[in-house]
């Protein structure tokens, strides 16, 4: 069961030795720029996913951080290639304090 | 004067044309002072080196009708760590990325927000510690801030 905003990632489950592989992951988020106003002329506090990292066995493949231009709900597409057969992580971090964390496995045959 | 639906009409209709453009100075965004601009994200991201506009490819349509979700590509193979400046925007910096030892190629795609017509500015930082840039220029019909 998710708990928190909807995630979803996809890659491949095998992969053959060496190859380079595609990673996709997109969370449901509004990205809340703090830009608007509101009806008031207040500002609208700023609320957005400020950092995204995924990790293989605790090394970094991509590092991301956001900034209030990247579109709501937040995707990325990247390339992969590991030595062996592992866990994926995948972290966002959310301007309210929330950490979303998402793991996947893969086989090298 | 007799009032008249015409001159009822025509005083009122003066009345909400006043009102609509009350709502739209509401919609009128944040500017933020202390914003660095987007040279200033730029020379931070360069560090004193010379950029040079090769080795970078930034993959973004030429014409966006909906500017809130704009796709956008960076391939920069070699590269450590890249960063998107939108200068038109409010916030410059779109995002950057660093690549860490299991990402195969430098290479991401993700969406931008623009909020107006501008030349979009991917960044690379190369192995070899050289900083790269590929520019291009979009027109935006709806702009979405960011």
């Amino acid at each position: 069961m998710t708990v928190g905003p909807k995630r979803r990632i996809k890659l491949p489950e095998t992969v053959a030795a060496g190859d380079v592989f595609t990673i996709k992951a997109k969370i449901t988020h509004h990205m809340e720029n703090g830009f608007r106003l509101d009806q008031n002329g207040g500002r609208v506090p700023r609320d957005i996913i400020h950092r995204f990292h995924c990790s293989f066995e605790g090394e970094t493949v991509i590092d991301v951080a956001l900034e209030p231009g990247v579109a709501s709900h937040p995707f990325f597409a990247f390339e992969a290639r590991v030595p062996r057969g592992g866990e994926f992580t995948f972290t966002w971090y959310d301007d309210d304090g929330m950490v979303h964390t998402e793991t996947r496995s893969i086989d090298v045959i | 004067m007799r009032l008249t639906r015409r001159v009822l009409l025509q005083t009122t209709g003066l009345g909400v044309l006043g009102t609509l453009g009350g709502a739209l100075d509401a919609q009128q965004h944040f500017f933020d002072p202390e914003e660095p601009t987007a040279d200033e994200v730029i020379a931070e991201f360069a560090d004193g080196q010379v950029i040079e506009d090769r080795d970078v490819t930034l993959v973004l349509q030429s014409f966006v009708e909906d500017g809130y979700r704009v796709p956008v590509e960076i391939h920069a193979p070699g590269a450590r760590e890249i960063m998107l400046v939108a200068p038109a925007n409010p916030s410059k910096k779109v995002l950057s990325v660093r690549f860490g030892r299991h990402s195969a190629v430098s290479h991401v795609v993700t969406r931008m927000r623009l909020a107006a017509d501008q030349e979009v500015v991917a960044l690379a930082r190369m192995d070899n510690g050289s900083v790269v840039r590929a520019t291009q220029k979009v027109s935006v019909l709806v702009g979405g801030c960011g």
